[in-house]
């Protein structure tokens, strides 16, 4: 129904988990409001998305060449959205710092190409007790490139 | 010798009594006499006749007298030759009586005088013979005492080891896990405060970059 490169693009926009997760706890409440008579697909995404995914709905929405009456297609719209940010690949990063938005564009970049897939989603989480470096789990791997963990193996080796 | 001496004087006795007996035999013979020759004064013996015979009498008398004495005097001279001679033998047995207790105590005088010497030492070989007795027993009751002490010292260390074991393993883990809490807490305070705070926040993306890699590197991203 809805394009894999539109939500690729979807993909890119959220980045993280966590606006993924919300993004779709805003399909669900729209489509609360769907079978309403004041529903309007427009006005409804309007007051509840930020503006850069109420394009990306417009623009979707409008590329499928759906109208607002039908509520069946605007429903299983929204479900197809969510199923995709669902079954959306998630890589867990664990960050001393939060860090820059730049640096986010950057890393996501070099993280979709490590892994060789453009739908990926971030789920990024801020230890201060690393030091620095990063955690990363993904596919139920988990790897530790933190400082903390660099440090304690220094002080093991050396049985301080 | 004492056996005569003991005898002396019932033999003297006896010629005393014999003697005087004699005596009297004459004397009652005599005026038995003198008054048969008063009755025969006018018929009897005459006076010639009386004299004759008291001479007669007198010298038996004396001869009796002489042959007493003589028998007396051999008596008393034997008697008291005897006794000279049991008195040197008894004075030269009671000289060597005198001499062997004279010598007997001189020689136990002696004795004691060398036991008196000798006290010290002997005191001194007493004391050291029960002192060795003394440190013989004591060493035999140490000995003992500590060979129940160690087998009660070694039971009780075997129980207390055995507690003490218990104790220290888990003792262990407790303190492995507040050595790993108190690293940890090292790296989250001590660290954080004085590196993590050092870095900035470029240094932390280039550090986060380098992490990345390092992921690349060792495959977390392989195979998928």
């Amino acid at each position: 129904m809805v394009s894999d490169n539109s939500l690729l693009q979807l993909c890119l926009l959220l980045q993280f988990k966590s606006s993924a997760d919300a993004f779709a706890r805003k399909l669900e409440s729209v489509s609360g409001e769907i079978y309403t008579s004041s529903f309007s697909f427009a006005g409804s995404v309007s007051h509840l998305f930020s503006p850069s995914e109420v394009e990306w709905l417009l623009d979707s929405f409008n590329g499928l060449g759906l109208q607002e009456q039908d509520r069946v297609a605007v429903q299983a719209f929204f479900e197809a959205v969510s199923r995709y940010i669902a079954e959306t690949p998630v890589c867990g990063c664990t960050f001393a710092i939060q860090p820059r938005v730049p640096f986010y564009n950057a890393f996501f970049a070099s993280l979709r190409e490590y892994i060789g897939n453009d739908r990926l989603l971030m789920d990024v989480r801020i230890d201060p007790t690393l030091v620095g470096g990063a955690i990363f789990v993904y596919q139920g791997r988990r790897f530790d490139f933190s400082l903390r963990k660099d440090f304690l193996h220094f002080i093991a080796e050396r049985k301080v | 010798m004492p056996a005569l001496d003991a005898m002396f004087p019932y033999v003297f006795f006896g010629i005393v009594v014999s003697y005087f007996t004699i005596v009297v035999v004459a004397f009652v013979f005599l005026m038995r006499l003198r008054k048969n020759s008063d009755k025969d004064d006018p018929g009897g013996i005459n006076q010639a006749l009386r004299n004759e015979m008291l001479q007669y009498f007198r010298y038996e008398v004396s001869q009796l007298r002489e042959g007493f004495q003589k028998d007396l005097t051999q008596v008393y001279n034997e008697l008291h030759m005897q006794l000279l001679q049991d008195r040197e033998s008894f004075a030269t047995y009671l000289g060597q009586v005198i001499r062997e207790l004279h010598d007997a105590k001189q020689d136990q005088v002696n004795k004691l005088q060398e036991g008196f010497k000798d006290i010290p030492n002997v005191f001194a070989q007493s004391l050291e013979h029960s002192k060795k007795e003394m440190l013989l027993n004591l060493n035999q009751k140490l000995e003992l005492e500590y060979t129940n002490l160690h087998t009660d010292y070694k039971n009780r260390v075997e129980g207390l080891v055995e507690g003490y074991r218990h104790d220290v393993n888990e003792a262990k883990q407790r303190v492995i896990t507040q050595i790993e809490e108190s690293m940890s807490g090292f790296a989250q305070g001590v660290l954080k405060e004085y590196v993590a705070e050092a870095l900035s926040d470029q240094d932390h993306e280039r550090i986060i970059i380098h992490a990345l890699s390092r992921a690349r590197e060792e495959g977390l991203f392989r195979g998928v």
